[in-house]
């Protein structure tokens, strides 16, 4: 047993060495996983990332209620520059606008709104979105939303205090628990606010772990297989095991390496907080890690050379990527998306990561994710194993 | 002839319906250099990967120094060397590591690993490189490289699958009396070719293989003898004149038949026991001058198509030697001026 280990470690470590003698490599080793962060960070558009959208404003006849709703969208644009206003004067133009791409949305106050409002019904202010964006339509719904709320809820607020004025009444009921008698407060495990990267760090962690060990482990056996040093290997008198071990142990370093910088990248320069034990969360990526080797070498075996080892392993990796919750939580799959995903061991290592980071949980919180984990990865180590010494010696 | 140190029986691999070694026995005695001559495909390095147990064998059995590849797997292994065809180092790394690397695999101690890799570099030439990656060596360095690679472990048998291919002539030289000189200090030899002078040059006995079976397994001048014994040896005359005189005298000489080439050659061969002093008696009879003769051996080429009836060198062979001489190399150069 000893011996395995010490052959696996002599192999382990003559990867590495391959590896750190190619500087286009140890450099892509780095910047990976940044661009990494980058892209899965700003994948979400958020409201804080939303700048400087072109929204189109018609006003069809000014009275003083669109000024205040206008006034209050301008102070608000001053203060945050979410928008470039372009005027015009019609619904139609909106349209056309929104179709040749000019704009991304609108808001109309018709000239309905201020006969509705002299009538004495609800004034209606139309907000035009733009169909083939729906992440910026949600944004900007929801901003355009916020804004006429404001205005309406302190128009009533002070059209009630006028009211109990009017009717004479001292100390009368504060006019915000008339007009909007429930409010919510959002309170979470964390102070204060949480962003996306805090939601997005764990997953591409442990992705580009995972990936490293999906991708790495059958071109570098592939590799040494067509080449011929694969032979020399084989040749020697050491055990299959070290063989696999060492391989595996060359890339596992090579992930945890790049997990680290995803890691201090995700503190330093995306505000991400570490809650939980740095330890642990590199026990989960070792685990993480152990659950989805079997399934690495089994696909190896499998693969005749290089390409076909690429070819499956893309099939199976993206779906992997996106059902296991990295970018988007599993609770909003459709259901046999859920179902899938309760399959993928990269789901449980990314909830178990994501707990210990976001919410800090201990390793007693994880039990559940941990045994399915190694569970997963026994299993597959017993079916990959034989399957490789066989593809070995065909 | 000493002790045999290879013995192996019916041994079989087949590849679906299509055998590529096909039920062969045959032994290697210790210290010779034993060679399988063979065209491409013939299941010559099949042959070797089942003795270097890299591919299980379909059926059959073989046994190194009477240690069975089942049992004794680990120490069979590290009393054979392998010089394998696909150069086997790690281009990333020096000549110097990649030795150490393969020598830590099968636990030779660091002390005797280091000063053993050290005097070998020396040996062949290499020790200037020793620190520079493989992947800047040329061709003929790399298998040098790729011959002490297999002699770190310092093995009692090493097999060499074609240890000369796409290598140019002065380099092919070297690896050959490298082998010579391996084969002197004790070690015992296999080695694949498909190189009818290599096999001939370097083998104390020769295996010839055709379609995955032994045709033909003894020293290479017993091969070429019985085939002269069979055919006759071949002579060829260049001589003043020939008159029917001559002609007719040879002819009549017992076991002898004779051939006009030309105005003034002939061909004359003879079986076992015609004594050549015949042949010139029988010229110089007819007062005919002789001006030139070479007697025309027969070489294992001629064996092998005495065996099959087909030339050795098919098409598949022919290609591939074509290829590397005028293949890539020649268009990387044509681009390249292009470019400039």
């Amino acid at each position: 047993m000893m011996q395995v280990i010490k052959n696996a470690i002599y192999i382990g470590y003559k990867d590495m060495l391959e590896f750190t003698r190619s500087k286009i490599r140890l450099v892509m080793t780095i910047i990976m996983p940044f661009f990494m962060m980058i892209m899965t960070g700003s994948i979400y558009p958020s409201e804080s990332g939303v700048k400087n959208i072109p929204i189109g404003l018609v006003v069809e006849e000014p009275s003083p209620s669109s000024d205040l709703i206008v006034n209050s969208i301008n102070t608000l644009n001053d203060e945050k520059s979410f928008f470039e206003i372009k005027k015009f004067d019609s619904e139609a133009e909106i349209e056309s606008q929104v179709k040749e791409g000019k704009i991304d949305g609108g808001l109309i106050i018709s000239k309905e709104f201020n006969e509705d409002l002299m009538s004495g019904k609800q004034g209606e202010v139309i907000i035009f979105q733009d169909d083939t964006n729906p992440q910026i339509s949600s944004v900007l719904t929801g901003v355009f939303n916020q804004i006429v709320d404001q205005v309406s809820f302190s128009v009533a607020v002070k059209n009630v205090s006028e009211i109990s004025q009017a009717s004479g009444q001292e100390n009368s009921a504060n006019p915000l628990s008339i007009v909007k008698p429930y409010i919510t407060k959002t309170k979470s495990l964390l102070g204060g606010e949480t962003n996306y990267f805090q939601f997005v760090a764990p997953g591409t962690m442990m992705m580009v772990v995972l990936m490293g060990i999906m991708t790495g482990l059958p071109r570098a056996i592939s590799f040494e297989r067509e080449s011929g040093t694969l032979d020399g290997l084989l040749a020697a008198p050491i055990s299959t095991m070290s063989i696999i071990i060492g391989k595996t142990l060359a890339q596992i370093i090579r992930g945890i390496i790049q997990a680290t910088v995803i890691l201090l990248l995700s503190i330093f320069l995306f505000g991400v907080t570490i809650n939980g034990s740095i330890l642990l969360v590199f026990f989960l990526l070792f685990i993480g890690v152990y659950s989805i080797t079997g399934l690495g070498i089994a696909l190896t075996s499998l693969a005749p050379d290089q390409e076909a080892a690429t070819m499956l392993i893309s099939t199976i990796m993206f779906p992997m990527m996106f059902l296991s919750g990295i970018f988007f939580p599993v609770e909003q799959m459709p259901p046999f998306a859920q179902a899938i995903s309760k399959i993928l061991p990269l789901t449980y290592s990314i909830d178990s990561l994501r707990k210990v980071i976001t919410l800090g949980a201990g390793i007693g919180d994880l039990t559940s994710d941990i045994i399915i984990l190694l569970v997963f990865g026994t299993v597959m180590l017993f079916v990959a194993v034989p399957l490789f010494k066989k593809m070995m010696t065909k | 002839m000493s002790k045999s140190i290879i013995s192996v029986k019916n041994l079989t691999k087949k590849f679906g319906d299509l055998a590529a070694v096909d039920n062969i026995s045959f032994e290697v005695q210790k210290g010779e250099i034993f060679g399988f001559l063979g065209p491409n495909g013939a299941g010559k390095s099949t042959t070797l990967r089942m003795l270097t147990t890299l591919t299980a064998p379909t059926s059959g059995s073989f046994t190194i120094n009477g240690l069975n590849p089942k049992k004794d797997v680990d120490q069979l292994k590290k009393m054979v060397g392998l010089v394998a065809e696909k150069l086997i180092m790690y281009d990333y790394l020096s000549a110097r590591e990649n030795l150490l690397f393969f020598g830590k695999l099968y636990k030779v101690p660091q002390d005797i690993l280091e000063e053993r890799t050290d005097k070998l570099l020396k040996m062949i030439g290499m020790w200037e490189w020793r620190d520079h990656k493989i992947g800047t060596y040329s061709t003929g360095m790399k298998q040098r490289i790729n011959v002490i690679r297999a002699l770190v472990t310092d093995p009692d048998i090493i097999f060499m699958d074609e240890p000369t291919l796409g290598l140019d002539p002065q380099s092919t030289r070297q690896v050959r009396e490298f082998i010579l000189e391996l084969n002197k200090k004790g070690k015992t030899i296999i080695l694949t070719t498909h190189i009818m002078q290599e096999a001939e040059r370097l083998s104390d006995r020769v295996g010839i293989i055709d379609h995955g079976k032994i045709i033909a397994l003894d020293t290479p001048e017993n091969l070429k003898n019985s085939l002269a014994d069979k055919r006759g040896t071949g002579v060829e005359f260049k001589v003043s004149e020939v008159p029917a005189c001559m002609l007719d005298k040879l002819a009549k000489l017992p076991k002898v038949s004779v051939k006009q080439l030309g105005d003034n050659r002939i061909s004359i061969s003879y079986g076992n026991g015609t004594e050549v002093n015949k042949l010139i008696d029988a010229i110089q009879d007819c007062n005919v001058g002789i001006l030139r003769m070479h007697t025309s051996e027969p070489t294992l080429e001629d064996v092998f198509i005495d065996l099959t009836g087909r030339e050795f060198r098919d098409k598949a062979t022919e290609k591939e030697q074509k290829m590397p001489a005028a293949g890539p190399g020649h268009g990387f150069r044509k681009i390249s001026s292009r470019i400039r």
